[in-house]
């Protein structure tokens, strides 16, 4: 065996510990054993058939990583994006992510792509970013981002309402303004941690109850339609100018 | 009859390297190397496994109960070889795939030829 072949096997068993220890024990093996065969292979027709084995790979190992490990997750009942999940905790899960994205979308790249902002970024502009980001992060762990985006609304209100009052612009404009601003978060923490909630009592129940025996089931129409008005009010808003106006004044924009 | 057409409509249209694992397998029991050189040849060299992406489509068959997993009598190098083999579920994936790609081409290859208007 070369010192290449050795450098190459002892590489791809490095790579191979990237891949969740349930997977390892049942395929690791195997896989350093094929990958020899087909280095041999590669090195017995041509050197560029070797690097076309490694390029290829190292092409395949991100997606070949994510797969195995989120087929590791389900396996292991994690919350999230689990198929087969019960429905109601999907509607809020997908109702909450369809509202974060145009919110968040349209804060970040207001205020990222603002050269005001980025010269001189006032507080309630930062605690947007972050709020928008912690929001973003509840697609990922809905109980801890949904919480935080829930209190972080009425902070970010608070924060815009001071802003104003130190800066002396403080009306009723600015705090309606900052109603605005911050009801979207709230609701859609309030969605990732209900969905949260749902998921967790559905997953120690073990199988779905019948539609009449979910609780609240009216509270869950009530939330996605209070999300969806605060949604289009917020976009509306913004597509007329409101922010641009009134909106940058209350969180510091020129 | 409709439970079993919602169940082929959530499994089917199958991956190009699903499908050509598990065709490969269709002829016998293959170990992994053997089923990564077989799909090269069956599509011509236009699909070519990683190590990553076929055991992660046969860890996943495996789960889904497509294919199992058998021990090789021999052992090479000191290593006891794995091979795998198709199940009657995967038998029938295998054959409601074909079926359905069959169908496409036959839609195709009408409205080429111009008869259906």
């Amino acid at each position: 065996m070369s010192a290449f072949t050795r450098s190459a096997l002892g590489f791809y068993g490095r790579l191979l510990r990237l891949y969740p220890s349930v997977f390892q024990d049942q395929f690791a093996s195997e896989m350093a054993f094929v990958f020899d065969l087909a280095l041999a292979d590669a090195a017995h027709r041509s050197a560029p058939a070797v690097l076309a084995l490694l390029l290829k790979e190292l092409a395949d190992l991100p997606g070949a990583l994510l797969v195995a490990h989120l087929r590791q997750r389900r396996k292991q009942g994690a919350p999230g994006p689990i198929p087969g999940s019960s429905g109601e905790a999907r509607l809020l899960r997908w109702a909450a992510r369809v509202v974060s994205l145009p919110v968040s979308g349209f804060l970040l790249s207001a205020l990222l792509l603002s050269e005001d902002f980025r010269q001189a970024p006032t507080l309630p502009g930062v605690a947007a970013v972050v709020l928008c980001l912690i929001m973003l992060a509840g697609w990922r762990w809905e109980g801890p981002g949904g919480r935080m985006t829930l209190l972080g609304g009425p902070l970010f209100f608070l924060t815009i309402l001071g802003y104003n009052l130190v800066v002396g612009r403080a009306s009723l404009a600015t705090i309606l303004v900052g109603l605005v601003m911050a009801l979207p978060f709230i609701l859609v923490g309030w969605l990732f941690v209900s969905a949260a909630a749902l998921e967790g009592a559905y997953a120690q129940v073990q199988a779905l109850p019948s539609p009449e025996q979910i609780p609240g089931r009216r509270a869950l129409i009530v939330r996605l339609a209070l999300v969806a008005l605060a949604g289009l009010l917020f976009l509306v808003l913004q597509f007329v100018g409101f922010f641009t106006t009134v909106g940058s004044n209350s969180v510091g924009g020129p | 009859m409709a439970e079993k057409t919602n169940h082929q409509e959530t499994i089917l249209p199958l991956t190009e390297a699903s499908f050509y694992i598990l065709l490969s397998l269709s002829a016998g029991r293959r170990h992994g190397y053997a089923i990564m050189k077989d799909v090269e040849t069956l599509s011509a060299a236009r699909v070519s496994l990683s190590t990553g992406t076929l055991y992660g489509a046969l860890g996943r068959m495996l789960d889904q109960a497509w294919i199992g997993r058998v021990d090789e009598p021999d052992e090479v190098d000191g290593r006891q070889r794995k091979a795998y083999v198709l199940t009657d579920l995967g038998r029938r994936i295998l054959s409601a795939e074909t079926a359905r790609l069959q169908s496409l081409v036959a839609a195709a290859q009408a409205r080429l030829a111009g008869e259906v208007a």
